[in-house]
Parts: C-alpha cells; structure tokens; sequence
C-alpha cells in the first residue's frame, strides 16, 4: 500500500493505541488485522516499533491539545472538575482534562491547526457529550460561550476601522447634540453580543487563576447581557455589561462593520425606551435618555465595542 | 563548483524564538537582538493584540518566518490556502526564507498537533520531493526542511534517516534547518553517533539551526523547549559551526518560558561559541 495507508496507520497508532502488547510477531498479526491494506513490508516496519514509542506521541498529542485548552477554556475546565468532584470523581484536574480531550477527539476530531476551531469543537463537544455536567449546573454552557467568545475576539482579524482617539472624544463633548449625532460609528464583526444566564464576568473575574474552583458554582442568578469588544491599547478581550434592552437594541443597530449614525443608533436606543414605558415601565425622561446613551457611548468605545468610521481616528 | 555556504543565505548571527510573554519588554526595553524567528501560524487570519505587537516589533528587529503545520509529508494535498497565506506573511514581515519541519502533522484531514516522523522509504522522499518544489514555487523564496525530533522510526529498512533528509535537500534542491538538538536527542533515542550523523548530511545546505533544551520522559529524551541547552548540545553545535562557519543559531524555548533575559544569555552563549569556533577555523594553523 502507499504511504498514505501507512501514514493513516500511523494516526490511528498514535490516537486509538497501538496493539495490546506481545512480540513483534504478535504485533505483526494484529496489525495485519487492523490494517488489512498494508503491504507485508509495511507491517513489518510498523511491527518493529516498540509500543511504549507510540504512547509517547500519543501522550503528546492529546497533552499538547489538553493545554491548549487549559490555556483557552481555563474557567470552563475548573468548573467541569468541580462539577466531576462534587458527582464523586477524584481525577485530578488534568486527568480529567486529558479524558475529556480524549473523548472530544474521538467526537469531533481537530481539522486543522486553529486554536479557534479547537475551542468550537470543545463547545459542541459539551453541548452534544456532556448531558451530566451540564444538567448539574446549567450555567456551564454560559461560561464555555463565554470563553469561546473570547477566544473568538482575541483571535479575529483586525478591521480597517479605528478606535475612537482621545482626540476624537474630546471633539465630541464640544458639538452640539446635532452635530454628535452626525458622526458615524461602527461595530467590528468580532464583536459579540451576548445573553447570559448570569454575570459570567464577574463569575470570571472572582475564579480566574483559582485551581481548582473551591466548590461547584452557583445556580445561574439574574440574566446578562454583555458586548465582548477588544480594548483599544491592549487588544484583549473586554466585556462591557448592558443595562437593559434600549442597550442591546442600540448596539444591535449597528450591522458589522458596517459605517452607521450615532443618530440611528440613538433612535434604537430610544424607541426601545419607548416602547418599555408604554408596556408599563415609567414614562421616560428624554434628557435623561440622551445622558444615558451618551453614557453608552462612551463605555462602547471604551471597550472597543464601537470604532469610528469617520477619517481620522487613531 | 564550488558551492556556497550556508545555503547562500546570509549569516544572521544568534537569535530567538519570539514568544508573546516577551512583547511588552522587547517593546518597551529594545534589547539588542540580532533577529528573532516567528511563527507565521500565531498570526495568520488574526488581529488585535498579536499582530500589532508583531508590527511594532517589527518596526525595529529582523523577523524570520518558522513554520509548524506545512505538513510537508502527508498524503493530504497540500493547503494551497496556507501556503499562500505563509507567502504574504513573508513577504510583509520580509522574511528571506521560510523553514517548516520535514514530518506530517496531519493526515486523513486530521490534525495532530505534533511533528510526527516519517517514514524512511523511497516514496516517501520523491513525495516530500514533489511537495517542495510546489512549496519553493509558492513561496517565492527558499525552503528550509528541519530534521525533528522522532521517538519512533515508522520505516528505517529502505534508507537511514541521514539518507532520507539527504536525498530529500538534494533532490528538491532546497535548504535544511539543523536542529542541533534534535541531532543529539535522536542519536540518544535511536543510539547512534550525533557526528557521524552530521558528516553524512549535505551540511552546505544548512542555513539555520536550532538549539533548545530537552528532558527526560517516558523512557526516552524529549524535546521540551522547556529547560536551558544542554552542555553535551553547545558541544555538538561547536562540531557544527567547526564544519559550516558562521550562520544563524536561534535558541527556542516554548514551554516554562524564562525571562527575556535568560534567553538573550543563552543566545549569547551561542554567538560567543560560533565566533571562537569560528576563528579556531580560519586560524592558519600554529
């Protein structure tokens, strides 16, 4: 056979292990039956090899994977260990680690080199494999988002699009309201607007770097609605929490990438408003509406949520 | 005819392996460094903070594109859409060259992250061979073959693994990546001798090397890039720069990664023993 089928032998050496054990002559036999198109010669050559070899790079491999999800999903592995504890597991947090990459890779194997398929891979992995943790705490499909989400920012291709410069802020506060609502904006495709069932944030905040978590997490307490957007120095990750719908509404004006008026913006924002008072909220306060969308405004651009699109940013 | 050395490539002198922990200290501090080597697959279709860093360090440093997921010997075709995405990070960050390792690291559209040896046949060379020359093509620049590391030998009855890198530069007429230490890990995995290994590969075509530390695991030596060089590798690497003259040592470190500081010693170490072994070289003789 080509060196295709001894190739593909190979990975499934290294991912499903090699045979059992015995003599080179034993091993040989079980290979034939394992991989019936191999040339005698071939057999010979894969017989040859010395099973604890091949476990050395099937250690690697899935150790290799393990870490990088222990790089990617830190939070969401802790609590899938705190969840394993709790239900009677005593694995350590990387045995537990290495079974989940294991049985993730048997489900949806990796195709290619992205971190960031990885990390979607491990989200359908939990949504589709993961029935006991998550009917245990039903935040984790929130927290494992969370991280792919973050992931996702971290990683997605820049847009032509500036952050608004200091400079440009400081033009802003002296125009009339007028004048504000004429500049264009826009969100960047990477950013995300998300629904939570809790402030995962704050969950992430209180957790990040506690190995492992010291107890399974709370229920799910009140919903979340969040931006994640970059920061415009750093570049990392940043959440930004929305109060209300008239928030979510303005921010999912803005189509991505895709240049809109603060004035457009503001009229999401408002007839949303509007449309809560008339359903029973209190009436609402127009100077009072436009102080809080300037107010969104600001903390929009602050995490990088909202960009420029006007010439001259940064 | 004489043939050039180092592959013709110019001697860059000692570098490292930038890593993201060192970004904010390179930018901030501007060590001298004579270059560092990148790892196109780190920015590739990305954004945000690893490219603007890798921008401003640009600004002021050589960068050299390395390669991880070329996959230059798997029997799954070859990911035109990467190669071309590798040529433009090339081209942008002005990378001369471009090395990958001579391994598979994927196969039946399955990636495995890791440098996986292959087999040491006649049809594995004149598949490798076939794929670099479309690489060469593509990349509109030379291609370096890194021998790796390998803890099993899924096929040495056809041709050892000397042959088998040789025939490969020869044949597709490309460039090789010495790993030192991966030279010195193998002949302690597969027992053999690390010089006469040496002295049986083209090393005209060498135009870079890598030095890294290793440790053991499992029973046998692994390539960890987690630990300083080991002494018995600077004596190696001396026999090297004895039998190639000066060229571009980098020092890579990928795990447990130390301090900007510790790396720029070692990277010093390296240019200190290629400079003296150097000169022992061209010394007439007392």
């Amino acid at each position: 056979m080509a060196l295709a089928g001894v190739l593909s032998a190979i990975r499934q050496l290294v991912l499903d292990g090699p045979p059992p054990g015995g003599d080179a002559v034993q091993r040989r036999a079980d290979l034939a039956q394992r991989f019936p198109g191999l040339a005698p010669r071939e057999l010979d050559d894969l017989a040859a090899i010395p099973p604890e070899r091949i476990r050395v790079y099937t250690r690697l491999v899935f150790a290799g994977e393990c870490s990088l999800l222990e790089w990617a999903c830190p939070l969401s592995l802790a609590a899938m260990h705190a969840l394993a504890r709790e239900a009677g597991d005593r694995r350590s947090p990387r045995e537990l680690g290495l079974e989940l990459v294991h049985r993730m890779h048997a489900h949806r194997p990796w195709r290619s080199p992205s971190v960031r398929e990885l990390v979607a891979n491990f989200q359908a992995f939990v949504r589709e494999r993961c029935a006991d943790p998550l009917a245990r705490w039903s935040g984790l499909a929130d927290l494992v988002d969370f991280e792919r989400t973050e992931t996702e920012v971290f990683y997605a291709a820049d847009t032509p699009l500036a952050p608004v410069s200091a400079a440009q802020l400081g033009q802003m506060t002296a125009m009339s309201v007028g004048e504000l609502l004429e500049c264009r904006v826009a969100r960047p495709a990477y950013v995300a607007l998300r629904r939570y069932g809790f402030d995962v944030a704050a969950f992430a905040e209180q957790y990040r770097g506690v190995r492992p978590l010291p107890s399974a997490p709370d229920p799910p307490s009140r919903p979340w609605l969040a931006a994640c957007g970059r920061a415009a120095e750093s570049g990392a990750p940043t959440w930004m929490t929305m109060n209300g719908p008239a928030e979510w509404a303005a921010l999912s004006a803005c189509g991505d990438d895709a240049p809109v008026s603060l004035n457009d913006v503001a009229a999401a924002f408002l007839n949303e408003m509007i449309a809560g008072a008339q359903a029973g909220a209190s009436p609402i306060d127009e100077a009072r509406a436009f102080e809080q969308f300037f107010a969104l405004l600001a903390r929009c651009f602050d995490a990088g949520v909202l960009l420029s699109a006007e010439s001259g940013g940064r | 005819m004489s043939r050039p050395a180092n592959f013709g490539l110019e001697p860059l002198g000692a570098g490292v392996g930038l890593r993201r922990e060192h970004y904010g200290e390179i930018i901030e501090r501007r060590p001298a460094v004579r270059w560092f080597e990148v790892i196109p697959e780190n920015y590739l279709h990305r954004g945000g903070f690893v490219t603007d860093r890798l921008r401003r360090i640009g600004e002021h440093y050589r960068l050299i594109a390395h390669g991880v997921s070329l996959s230059i010997g798997s029997s799954d075709p070859l990911d035109m859409a990467h190669l071309r995405a590798v040529k433009r990070f090339c081209d942008e960050i002005g990378s001369p060259w471009f090395s990958d390792h001579l391994c598979f690291t994927m196969v039946d559209h399955v990636n495995l992250n890791d440098l996986i040896p292959l087999p040491f046949t006649d049809e594995a060379v004149r598949h490798v061979v076939a794929r670099v020359k479309v690489v060469q093509d593509v990349l509109e620049r030379p291609l370096l073959l890194e021998n790796v590391t390998y803890y099993m030998a899924p096929s040495r009855s056809e041709m050892s693994e000397a042959e088998f890198i040789s025939r490969i530069a020869e044949e597709a007429d490309c460039g090789l990546l010495l790993d030192v230490s991966n030279v010195l890990l193998n002949s302690r995995n597969q027992d053999y001798d690390p010089v006469a290994f040496l002295d049986s590969l083209p090393l005209h075509r060498v135009g870079v090397l890598h030095l890294a530390g290793f440790e053991p695991f499992d029973g046998v030596w692994l390539d960890s890039h987690a630990k300083p060089v080991d002494p018995e590798t600077w004596t190696l690497f001396r026999e090297v720069i004895r039998r190639i003259g000066p060229t571009s040592p980098l020092v890579e470190w990928d795990a447990e990664i130390p301090s900007l500081d510790h790396l720029l010693h070692e990277a010093d170490l390296a240019q200190r023993i290629m400079d003296e072994t150097a000169a022992e070289r061209t010394a007439p003789p007392a």
